[in-house]
């Protein structure tokens, strides 16, 4: 039973109930209720003015109408976009694009695809024809002068928890670049060991708490480098003068090692990719004085080694016990036989690898600086000029003039730690010092100080990289900040005729310094003459003692003016 | 299921004004209480004030009432309030009651119209 339920619904009412007529009525009004005013409460408050608050109980809303002339509107759109490129070319890099073109060329299907795609193109170009294309619009405004602002930001800085001097700052070769870099302290001294830990950190731009990947090797890295064609490899030179290889998908220990037998006897200062078929080529050097050439693929053995000796006496073979130690190396996929090599004696080294004899091979050097070469890079604007950076001097060098660079700028107070050409802009570079400062020139615009600085740190700066964008510079400093500036458009981007200026002012400095280097020849040769004469003439001479000393003595302070003369802003500062 | 059969419909279906002023009374002190006089809180109590007294009234009821409620806020600064009602109504059935209630900073006005159907 109970499994029954009663579903119906008995609702009753008494007949009198309902259908009853209403009788309505009216009933006056009646108050519901009244508040008198009271004095005393009125007095416990006071009138506010001004009033800086908005009372009202309600949300406020309001409603407005207009009438608006009806618009006609329809979609059209243009895509313009640039690409295909392979990731090794940079499409904003007129030789890589130029190289990559001949390459495509020179292969047998280009014919073919021409013929295949012309049709199609010739199709685009009539259609575009039937449209004026390059009609002008704004032809009669008048111009407006470009504005030039030298404007450095610093957008992000990454520190390291355990404040280890930044080693190496390279750019992953991807479409979101990323910054892979290496930390440690590079000291010779067996104690204090200052190297608790080797970790290198890749770091994403935009994330600055935690890097996106950790590296690990086992010994302290000097150098960095990423492949050009897959960005997740990337190779270490390490203090003990082994290579190692990591790949970020696989995990933090490295791959595969060189070992320690046939690598470099000291630390990697320089690693680079070279410029081959499969881009897993790459080459190191180190203060050995020797350069080596890996494989990826195969990191057991070098493909080839070379000593950097060029000043060695006719009776000595070049090798390892005269060879000068790499301080740093450059090269351009423009000229892939050739590299420059710069050493810690202070030599800048042309090699060129296709030579058949070790003299063939290291063709010349130039005498650039005193002490170790920190950074040498060829100009994007013309591959015979180059810029290396060593003591406290940056100096712009011409292939073609042995003797002297030729563009010097005035010694910088601090020791200059780091220089590169702009990427883009072939009339600038930077540079930055040892003691937190960057430096910006431009030598279109001034020829004799920086157009702009930045005191980026308060420690000295270690390392600079510009990103081949061109806007965005990594630069490193000696406590393990990473600091990322971005510079503003007119530092990052060349002007229309800039390369052909930089062209003109590259010819008229190589010109002057020809012109210097043969009147300085002409001078010597007719001392020489003048002096044989003397010579022949007078054989014996007997010279006073004190008018000797006397020379000396001029010629001693003749030399201490010039010197003077050579840094005298920051002597004169100091003096007074 | 048991159903109550509402035979004695006519005693319910008065407006007992005693038992709706203590209904509404109850609703006033469970939302307003002590509290200080707040503006930006009036609107949530007179809510709270109107919504638990339709609450309680329609409980227990046959619904066989339309009833309105309404209910003033005033904050007690001393000023004057009047306010008055006039209706059309049967008077056996229909019924009405007006509440003042009070605290130290506020005054609160509940009304109820209970309308027989």
């Amino acid at each position: 039973m109970s499994s029954y339920v009663k579903w119906t619904f008995e609702y009753t009412k008494l007949r009198k109930n309902f259908g009853r007529e209403p009788l309505f009525q009216m009933v006056p009004a009646t108050i519901l209720d009244s508040i008198y005013p009271n004095k005393e409460d009125q007095k416990q408050y006071i009138l506010r003015n001004p009033v800086h608050r908005e009372v009202q109980a309600t949300y406020s809303a309001s409603a407005n109408t207009t009438n608006t002339p009806l618009l006609k509107t329809h979609d059209q759109s243009i895509n313009h976009t640039e690409g295909g490129w392979p990731k090794e070319v940079n499409p904003f890099n007129e030789d890589h694009v130029q190289r990559h073109r001949r390459r495509i060329m020179h292969e047998d299907s280009y014919i073919q695809s021409v013929q295949n795609l012309s049709p199609s193109l010739f199709h685009c170009i009539d259609q575009n024809n039937a449209i004026e294309m390059y009609e002008t619009y704004y032809g009669k405004m008048p111009e407006q002068k470009p504005v030039e602002k030298y404007d450095i930001r610093i957008a992000n800085v990454f520190r390291d928890e355990y404040q280890r001097p930044i080693s190496c700052v390279k750019w992953t070769n991807e479409k979101h670049a990323k910054l892979a870099v290496a930390y440690c302290f590079k000291t010779c001294m067996p104690e204090p060991e200052l190297n608790k830990v080797n970790d290198c950190f890749v770091w994403d731009v935009h994330r600055q708490t935690k890097p996106v990947y950790i590296l690990k090797p086992k010994y302290p890295c000097w150098q960095l480098a990423c492949s050009p064609s897959t960005p997740e490899l990337l190779v270490c030179g390490l203090e003990k003068g082994i290579v190692n290889l990591f790949d970020v998908r696989v995990g933090e220990a490295a791959v595969s090692s060189s070992s320690v037998y046939n690598s470099h006897r000291e630390g990697v200062t320089s690693l680079l990719f070279i410029h081959s078929r499969t881009n897993s080529e790459f080459f190191t050097g180190s203060s050995d004085g020797q350069c080596l050439w890996w494989d990826l693929r195969q990191l057991s053995q070098p493909l080839d080694q070379l000593p950097m000796s060029v000043r060695y006496k006719a009776s000595e073979e070049p090798g390892l016990n005269n060879a000068e130690g790499v301080s740093t190396l450059e090269f351009d996929h423009g000229l892939p036989t050739k590299f420059l090599c710069g050493t810690e004696t202070g030599l800048v080294i042309n090699a060129n690898r296709m030579g058949r004899s070790h003299a063939d091979i290291l063709v010349s050097y130039w005498d650039a600086h005193y002490g170790p070469v920190q950074a040498v890079q060829r100009s994007p604007c013309t591959m015979r000029m180059f810029l290396t950076c060593g003591d406290y001097t940056v100096k712009v060098w011409s292939e073609e003039v042995r003797t002297q660079p030729i563009i010097v700028a005035r010694p910088y107070k601090n020791l200059v730690s780091d220089a590169a050409w702009a990427p883009l802009r072939f009339s600038s570079y930077m540079s930055i010092c040892a003691d937190g400062v960057f430096y910006y020139w431009d030598l279109l615009r001034k020829y004799k100080e920086p157009v702009t600085t930045l005191q980026v740190s308060k420690y000295g700066l270690t390392r600079l990289t510009p990103h081949s964008g061109g806007e965005s510079v990594a630069v490193g400093d000696c406590k393990g900040a990473l600091h990322l500036l971005h510079l503003a458009k007119s530092m990052a981007i060349p002007g229309n005729r800039d390369k052909l200026l930089m062209g003109q002012v590259y010819e008229r400095e190589t010109k002057r310094e020809h012109i210097l280097d043969t009147r300085v020849k002409e001078i010597r040769l007719k001392a020489r003459v003048e002096e044989e004469l003397l010579i022949n003439e007078i054989p014996e001479e007997i010279t006073d003692v004190e008018e000797v000393e006397q020379v000396a003595e001029e010629e001693y302070f003749r030399i201490v003016e010039e010197e003077l003369k050579n840094v005298d802003g920051y002597y004169e500062q100091e003096h007074e | 299921m048991e159903v109550k059969e509402c035979n004695d419909l006519a005693e319910e279906n008065q407006f007992i004004v005693d038992d709706v002023s203590k209904i509404i009374k109850e609703a006033i002190e469970n939302s307003i209480g002590g509290t200080a006089y707040q503006h930006n809180k009036v609107n949530q109590w007179t809510s709270a004030v109107v919504e638990s007294c339709l609450g309680q009234l329609t409980i227990g009821k046959s619904k066989a009432y339309t009833q309105v409620v309404t209910c003033t806020i005033l904050q007690k600064n001393g000023a004057g309030l009047h306010t008055a009602s006039s209706c059309f109504w049967d008077n056996n059935t229909d019924g009405s009651c007006t509440v003042r209630w009070e605290n130290k900073t506020m005054y609160c006005i509940v009304s109820v119209f209970g309308l027989g159907i």
